[in-house]
């Protein structure tokens, strides 16, 4: 097994060899980060004022609260991370982070926990790497969310989640981003047997907001949730580029991706569902709606299955439209105000993403992040 | 109350009512008949105030007013309620959070105090026991999932709520059972006063032994051919639509 | 189950190989051969210049890797790019009466008064195209009383240099890809048909594609031009003999309707498929694309892919007048090693166009068989619409089946909606059907028809029928 040190340094090669992914690479093909390469300089560690949040990081950098770092875990935790860094397929953000991240931070708690990583204004990237591996039999509610000052910064996070037998792992992310800066995440989710992993993407703000997940399903029994709610407007993009990977019988997935676009803001979908030969007994799902508002905006969406067993349940379910004008009259006909009924259903609509998340703390904090941008999205 | 006056309304540049009079006093029931593609829903829409429906001639006077540059919200909030034949299912939007905003954007207008959620609840569970509805009912996403029936009685509930003067029942028994159909109507009958009115548009006579109207008219081709009484439907019930048509054609 | 599978063993009914004398050029391709070939059909100089764009265009190409199919290198200097018989054909009488008992085998009338005597109900006019060359259009004279021109490419770059010109490449330009700038440089024949202004084509008009010659590829052209308020039905078929090698078979098609124009396309694809170890078989590399160039126009393409070791082909409609209509309909089943990677793209650039999309893919054995689809509005394609269906059936738990759809909605009136499921054939409707009497492969036999029916239903009558014949037998020995 290659060290920590072997794998940074390894990284840093393919990244000097390979650079980013841009537009001819097929999974970026809809999203471009401008001014962004590898010459960007770290972001400095810098104090902060935390909000209240369990665990606070300002630029990659532990500030509040208490997180191991991966040299103090027990060896088999630190093998199964490192081997699973060491098999991730290249795509320049991960392995950039691998090069320049400080250390690998590692919650290993059961329990509810809120998490805040912050970067500081300026032309630098943040890269926060993060191993989420609780206890087996255990639950775990996470609410990581994302800031960053105004200024051209990149937050390039890069996050393990390793739900091992029997394990229940909820993760509510946030990117909630000043309109200048950008973020890419990348999201590495394994379900072991019986494991259940649940993951609410919120891309509520920001330049231009990214997730890369790749979810395994590794044993019999487990289940993977993938919900996401992309919100767009002024020219902002948003990207949700999943793979959802069925390796054992017996597993299910469900994926559900909402955009609300105005303006001339973007987002693209791209959700692959791939199951193994012989994978037999699996049940997939993957519904994407997009709901454009602007005159210009755009919507983007690639659902795709890659089906090698036979006895499976696959779907998928694709729209782009605008506000239902049926639902619009009979609200109206009802005598609620054209921009009220507008309001109403688009709320609904994002809160068919939000009804997901289970924990009710959680989802108060979330929805008033959401209402709150919303009404950017609602009037334009 | 209502009067319509040589109403023309093409819809994707078919006409389809083609010189509607109709006349409606405060406190009356009419009654609209005729057989399908007759224009009976048009009519209803048109009142309502579809967009996508042009109307092309004439006008509709409502309270001295003509109301055809109003556009649906500002009708519904002079007291202009359709229940409509296919009720929309809107996923998502709670049937609470729905109505309490309807009824407080029309009490508003009528320069009346906007209700909190205690008087708000209160009066719906009021109107919902009157309509035998499941109290769970006001917690469901509006009309999404419903039964039939339970989409008509939904309809019926928010007219409770809305309070309006004019009210459109657009084919309300298409869908129901009759112990759903009696319900319906007896919460219609309830509903009748001498301020309100009533258009009840329907292809049978079914409805009409339960609502009974005053007066009747026989729609036919975008144009009302037959007027009278009560008695006109049970005509119609034995004789059916073949000798309006026969006699339409000459 | 098993046994059923090792049992029966698909064969290809229209494998056999017709003796008649033929004309072959050396193997190899380069602008020699192409001006050969442009000399041996007597092409005016626009078409030799044409070519050597093509030409040089496709030397500076790559060929594509994207699509979920997996093919040795082909070798293009190891195939042969012109194959005729021999005979000259001055008319139908003239036609060796090998290659007429040929296409009488795979049940192509080529006598006018056959098919008038009304064996196959309605009449269909035929151009039948054998290796390289066309060797015969009937009903000619019929179509030529409306204006109608329906004949081989050749005659019509002879007869017709001015349509040609104005319309070849007018859809497909020549640098579009790899295999259409391959096509371009050495195509030998196909069909040309052009409906004059406000007619409505009385019969259906067939091309029926024979690959008959060893060691050749198949290159040929389709350009349809509906005229304005002209309407017309078309019929494609195609088969080869089965050989132990790869052909490669590399066509385009390109129609364009004018204001208020529909044309309808149908192919029924049965080239050899290879053997059910997977040796031998077509390369079927195809471009077919439509311009609906006037408003209210109309394409609407219906396929029935059964046949072809590897089938690349993804028939397209470009909507650019306002208020067209386009429409893809798909069967494609693959059985034993066959890849197919097909579907569509639909391309809104006009108010008010309208796309739907039915695919539907069956895959059996260890066959691989994926939808790969592109809805685009552009950010003009006010109030445009799409609605996509792409279902895919297993038989078998060695085959796999992948659905590929890019959605890009640049307009914020517009509504598209895709859906697409993928599942097996239930154990419990085939023993239902089984208890009732069926065969197991009867059984699947309904269940799939019940699949595609949809699909079928778009197409001709008397095609439907073959189409659902020719499903049966393709799905032979897939039940295990």
């Amino acid at each position: 097994m290659p060290s920590l040190l072997e794998l940074k340094l390894r990284a840093n090669q393919k990244v000097e060899q390979l650079g980013l992914p841009g537009e001819h690479h097929e999974d970026w093909l809809y999203t471009q980060l401008e001014n962004i390469s590898p010459e960007i300089p770290t972001a400095p560690a810098r104090p902060g004022n935390h909000d209240g949040a369990d665990v606070y990081l300002v630029n990659g950098h532990l500030v509040r609260g208490e997180l191991m770092t991966l040299e103090h875990m027990p060896p088999t935790v630190i093998s199964k991370i490192l081997s699973l860094y060491e098999r991730e397929a290249y795509d320049g953000f991960s392995s950039w982070n691998l090069s320049q991240c400080d250390t690998v931070q590692v919650v290993t708690a059961a329990g509810t926990m809120r998490l805040h990583h912050h970067v500081t204004t300026g032309r630098h990237a943040a890269h926060p790497r993060l191993a989420i591996i609780p206890p087996a039999r255990s639950t775990t509610t996470l609410y990581l969310r994302l800031t960053a000052e105004p200024g051209e910064s990149l937050t390039n996070l890069h996050l393990l989640l390793i739900a091992e037998n029997n394990t229940k792992l909820n993760l509510v992310l946030e990117q909630d981003l000043a309109v200048t800066a950008s973020s890419v995440v990348t999201l590495h989710a394994i379900a072991e047997k019986d494991a259940r992993i649940e993951v609410t993407d919120l891309q509520l703000s920001g330049k231009v907001t990214r997730l890369t997940f790749l979810g395994e399903l590794t044993g019999a029994g487990a289940h993977l949730a993938l919900h996401g709610l992309l919100l767009g407007y002024d020219a902002r993009h948003s990207d949700s580029t999943a793979s959802i990977r069925h390796l054992s019988s017996h597993t299910t997935s469900k994926e559900t991706y909402y955009s609300i676009l105005n303006n001339a803001s973007s987002s693209a979908f791209t959700g692959h569902i791939y199951v193994e030969r012989n994978a037999q007994q699996v049940d997939a799902q993957q519904l994407n709606r997009s709901l454009l508002l602007g005159d210009a905006a755009r919507a983007f969406s690639r659902p795709q299955l890659e089906i090698n067993a036979d006895d499976v349940k696959c779907s998928h379910g694709a729209s782009v439209g605008r506000l239902d004008p049926t639902a619009l009259f009979y609200l109206r006909s009802r005598g609620i105000s054209q921009a009220e009924a507008r309001q109403i259903l688009i709320e609904a609509f994002a809160h068919e993403i939000l009804a997901g998340i289970a924990d009710l703390d959680i989802r108060k904090s979330v929805e008033s992040n959401v209402k709150f941008h919303l009404q950017d999205v609602a009037h334009g | 109350m209502l009067e319509i006056r040589n109403l023309h309304a093409e819809v994707d540049g078919k006409p389809i009512l083609k010189g509607i009079h109709l006349k409606l006093a405060a406190g009356e029931t009419h009654a609209i008949m005729g057989p399908n593609g007759s224009g009976k829903s048009t009519l209803s829409q048109v009142i309502a105030g579809r967009e996508d429906y042009t109307v092309t001639q004439g006008e509709i006077i409502y309270n001295g007013r003509n109301i055809l540059e109003l556009s649906v919200e500002e009708r519904a909030r002079e007291g202009i309620f359709i229940a409509f034949q296919y009720p929309t299912a809107i996923p998502g939007v709670n049937n609470m959070q729905f109505l309490r905003t309807a009824v407080n954007a029309i009490r508003k207008h009528r320069g009346e105090k906007e209700l909190n959620s205690g008087d708000f609840l209160k009066e719906a569970r009021y109107a919902m026991q009157q309509l035998d509805m499941n109290p769970e009912f006001i917690k469901r996403a509006v009309n999404d999932g419903f039964s039939g029936g339970e989409k008509k009685k939904n309809e019926i509930l928010q007219m409770y709520m809305l309070k309006p003067r004019l009210v459109i029942l657009d084919e309300t028994d298409s869908g129901l059972d009759i112990d759903a159909l009696q319900d319906v109507s007896r919460a219609v009958n309830q509903f009748r006063s001498p301020e309100r009115s009533f258009l009840v548009v329907t292809h049978y006579q079914r409805l009409l032994d339960y609502i009974k109207p005053d007066h009747i008219h026989v729609l036919f081709d975008g144009r009302i051919v037959k007027s009278g009484g009560p008695e006109l439907a049970l005509e119609l019930e034995q004789s059916g639509y073949d000798e309006i048509k026969a006699a339409a054609v000459l | 189950m098993e046994q059923v599978l090792e049992k029966l063993n698909t064969d290809y009914e229209h494998g056999f190989i017709t003796a008649v004398e033929q004309e072959v050029f050396p193997k190899g391709l380069n602008e020699d051969i192409i001006r050969m070939i442009s000399r041996r059909k007597n092409e005016p100089d626009f078409m030799l210049t044409w070519r050597l764009k093509a030409f040089a265009a496709w030397q500076q190409m790559k060929e594509p890797d994207w699509a979920k199919i997996n093919y040795p290198r082909i070798d293009y200097q190891n195939i042969s790019y012109f194959a005729a018989p021999k005979k000259k054909i001055e008319s139908l009488d003239d036609l060796d009466p090998e290659i007429r008992a040929t296409f009488e085998k795979l049940g192509i009338p080529l006598k006018e008064q056959e098919v008038l005597a009304g064996v196959k109900g309605a009449p269909v006019a035929v151009d039948a195209v054998f290796d390289s060359v066309s060797v015969g259009t009937t009903f000619k004279k019929t179509l030529a009383d409306l204006g109608i021109i329906f004949c081989s490419f050749s005659e019509a770059v002879q007869e017709h240099p001015e349509l040609v010109e104005k319309y070849l490449g007018s859809v497909v330009p020549v640098r579009d890809n790899y295999f259409s700038a391959l096509n371009s440089a050495v195509f030998s024949d196909g069909s040309f048909c052009y409906i004059p202004k406000g007619v409505r084509c009385p019969m259906e008009l067939s091309t029926y594609f024979r690959i008959n010659a060893s060691g050749t590829g198949q290159f040929e052209r389709t350009l349809i031009i509906a005229d304005d308020d002209s309407y017309v039905s078309y019929l494609e078929g195609c088969t080869a003999p089965s050989r132990d090698e790869n052909q490669l078979h590399a066509a385009v098609v390109e129609l364009i309707a004018h204001e208020n124009a529909f044309i309808k396309y149908s192919t029924v694809q049965n080239w050899y498929p290879g053997n059910k170890d997977g040796v031998g078989g077509v390369y079927n590399f195809v471009t077919k694309r439509g311009l609906c160039k006037g408003n209210n126009s109309r394409i609407s393409w219906t396929q029935v892919e059964t046949g072809s070791a590897i089938t690349w082909k993804y028939p397209s409609c470009v909507l650019k007048g306002d208020n067209s209509i386009g429409e893809f309909y798909s069967v494609a089943v693959t059985n034993n090693h066959q890849q197919a990677d097909t579907g569509t793209k639909m391309i809104h650039l006009g108010r008010n166009t309208k796309s739907t999309i039915v695919s539907k893919g069956i895959s059996a054995g260890k066959s691989s068989n994926a939808y790969r689809g592109l809805v685009r509005i552009s950010g003009k394609a006010e109030g445009a619409r799409n609605h996509s269906q792409c279902d895919s059936l297993l038989i078998g738990s060695r085959c796999s089946a992948h659905t590929f759809p890019y959605i890009e909605v640049k307009n914020n009136s517009a509504v598209v909606e895709h859906e697409a499921t993928t599942s097996k054939v239930s154990e419990e409707q085939l023993f239902y059907l089984r208890q009732r009497g069926l065969s197991e492969e009867e059984a699947v036999s309904l269940v799939v028809s019940g699949f595609c029916k949809e699909v079928f239903l778009e197409l001709p009558m008397e095609f439907a029928v073959e189409a659902q014949k020719l499903l049966q037998v393709s799905l032979e020995g897939s039940v295990g």
